[in-house]
């Protein structure tokens, strides 16, 4: 049995042209009656380099394998009794673990209210539902037809409930963008809506501004509350527009803009706030905003999530200040995406084979179409030939042949036929091929 | 699982000897000596028709998986030639998963068993027959056979005589072998 250990060696010998012409033909006539050996030799052939770390490779995995299976029967019981343990014990931690950190989350949420806002906050959230009221209730509102002066008002009774509703069950962490940004916009968007209406007909201007003021006030009032020291240091600046507001409100309020520092555009749904009071706005879709405020000197804290809050010092009488925030470069921790490629099989999705640039079956009508052989022979040639990583051919070779015309023919259609494209994996391939000369 | 392991004298155990006393003992280390011996043939093979050397390693351990399944459910008689056949389906499997096109695998037309072995006193008979054969082969086929074969040439020095391509060499002489033998067939009957 030793010849057969030497097999390899013989093969690798034959391949380096290291041995003789007797013992290259010794080997090629077993080759030919042992296609094992033949597949082999043609492997190592095709491969190319020399195959000996593979080889020694392999054959660890094996020892490998056979030890591993061999030891693998006895740890079960063992390994079952380790399993069961360390999930008790994992699961266990986790509860632990979980009834720490909750508590821990509590305390952070509060420090971080204290910090911001007035003492005496609640810890419930605006709930969704109530803002859905709201939103309702206003789109109902900004859809009425001016004129219709009592479905308004009942419209802004409904909303008004809806907003001290609000209010009651809101807490100023829903405002303070720092720690809950997600739910100020919902308060914000509310905000907005208000304005719909009142910049409709002016012909019922007097009754809309008296209801939107109503409205207004109402809303100031609860968004006072839920905005109650989210903004430090905004100082607003009285905003005159007479059109939207009755005169009444130029002496009680405080009116202005916030903007943008760097392009000075409006930021909409930020924070404005009387310094030192309760009483705070959020800004509307043009960035305005009025704090019903009536001392004539104060300073007006206003703020807005990705910038700096601001504070400036106001007089009523000032004509329109604007209020410029800042941009505060506080991101997002970074944001790593791993992808990772799904593969098929055990190769590289890369691979592909040589084959021809327009397709197997282009290539086939291609073929077939021109496959006439001169003697009119019909039947089949089969080819073999090498795409190289260029795709170019080499190598033609007749594997079945037809007839001498039909062959040649066919060779023909290979070498002047559709181009190829080599195998990605940059290696000349052989390919095989079938001409079908048929009737046409 | 010391009392398992029977000693086993190394190396001159035959292929059926290792088989059976696998059989007996269901000890892997049998099979894996058994596989070792061929392993090198089956990486060669795993090249062949995967290309890529990792896919060949990879079929190789994936093949003896697959030894360690079938060798339980059939009874090998030939171990070497069963091996062969395993790992040549096993390849061509992964390469049907994975291709779209066909490709025409033309080793089939290789046969496996030996030539025909004549019978004693129609030796002459089939030495006639063969010449006779040999004469209506193609040109080319002809004359590889006839350097292979008869002057025992190996196909370095027969590309060098002839001038054919390597591949145009081998090509004939398999295409020969199938010929002759289809032709003594027919007289034989």
């Amino acid at each position: 049995m030793s010849k057969k250990e030497a097999d390899i060696l013989l093969i690798g010998k034959y391949l380096k042209g290291e041995l003789d012409a007797r013992a290259m033909h010794l080997l090629e006539r077993r080759a030919l009656d042992d296609p094992f050996l033949m597949d082999a030799l043609e492997g190592y052939e095709k491969a190319g380099t020399d195959q000996q770390a593979n080889l020694d490779e392999i054959s660890n995995l094996l020892k490998q394998r056979v030890d591993k299976k061999e030891r693998r029967i006895i740890p079960w019981r063992i390994a079952g009794i380790a399993a069961s343990v360390l999930i008790t014990a994992s699961v266990g931690g986790l509860l632990l673990f979980n009834n720490s950190q909750s508590y821990k989350k509590k305390s952070v949420v509060v420090a971080e209210n204290v910090i911001l806002s007035q003492p005496a906050v609640e810890e419930k959230a605006a709930a969704p539902d109530t803002i859905q009221k709201i939103a309702t209730v206003l789109q109902s509102l900004a859809g009425l037809k001016p004129g219709t002066k009592k479905r308004k008002e009942a419209a802004i009774v409904k909303y008004d409930t809806a907003i001290v509703e609000a209010a009651a069950s809101a807490d100023a962490k829903v405002a303070a963008p720092a720690t809950n940004a997600a739910d100020t916009t919902p308060v914000n968007e509310i905000i907005v809506m208000n304005y719909a209406p009142k910049q409709k007909k002016d012909a019922n201007g007097q009754l809309a501004a008296g209801s939107t003021d109503k409205v207004k006030r109402n809303v100031l009032d609860s968004s006072r509350r839920l905005l109650q020291g989210s903004v430090p240091g905004v100082t607003v600046n009285p905003f005159e527009n007479p059109s939207q507001y009755s005169n009444n409100f130029l002496r009680s309020t405080i009116t202005g803009q916030v903007v943008d520092k760097n392009d000075g555009l409006p930021l909409i749904g930020a924070t404005v706030k009387v310094k030192g009071t309760n009483i705070a706005a959020v800004t509307d879709v043009n960035g305005k905003f009025s704090l019903p405020f009536a001392k004539t000197e104060t300073t007006l804290v206003a703020g807005y999530i990705g910038y700096e809050t601001a504070e400036i010092s106001t007089r009523s009488r000032d004509s329109v200040k604007t209020i410029k925030l800042g941009s505060n470069h506080s991101a997002l921790n970074e944001v790593v995406v791993v992808g990772y490629g799904a593969r098929k099989d055990g190769y590289d999705a890369a691979i592909i084979d040589a084959h021809p640039e327009e397709g197997w079956s282009s290539f086939k009508k291609d073929i077939e179409a021109k496959a006439v052989s001169p003697d009119g022979a019909l039947g089949v040639v089969k080819l073999s030939f090498n795409v190289d990583s260029n795709g170019n051919i080499s190598e033609v070779t007749v594997i079945k042949s037809l007839s001498k015309e039909a062959d040649k023919k066919a060779i023909e259609l290979i070498n002047n036929g559709p181009t190829w494209v080599g195998n990605t994996n940059g290696k000349t391939e052989q390919v095989k091929v079938r001409v079908r000369f048929s009737k046409k | 699982m010391n009392f398992f392991k029977k000693p086993i004298t190394p190396k001159e155990t035959d292929d059926n000897e290792l088989l059976n006393s696998y059989y007996e003992s269901g000890n892997l280390a049998d099979l894996g000596k058994l596989y070792e011996k061929q392993m090198p043939l089956v990486y060669g093979v795993c090249l062949k028709y995967l290309t890529d050397e990792d896919a060949a390693k990879d079929a190789v351990m994936a093949i003896f998986e697959e030894l360690i399944v079938k060798v339980k459910k059939q009874e090998i008689k030939q171990f070497r030639s069963w091996l062969y056949v395993l790992s040549k389906n096993y390849c061509l499997m992964q390469i049907r998963s994975g291709k779209k096109v066909e490709v025409i695998n033309l080793d089939d037309v290789m046969e496996f068993t030996p030539f025909l072995n004549p019978e004693d006193n129609n030796r002459e008979a089939t030495l006639q027959a063969l010449e006779h054969c040999i004469d209506k082969l193609p040109a080319t086929q002809k004359q590889s056979v006839g350097l292979f074969y008869l002057k025992e040439k190996c196909y370095k020095e027969i590309t060098e005589l002839t001038g054919f391509t390597l591949n145009e060499v081998k090509s004939y002489i398999q295409n020969g072998k199938r010929n002759l033998k289809i032709c003594l067939e027919k007289h034989s009957e």
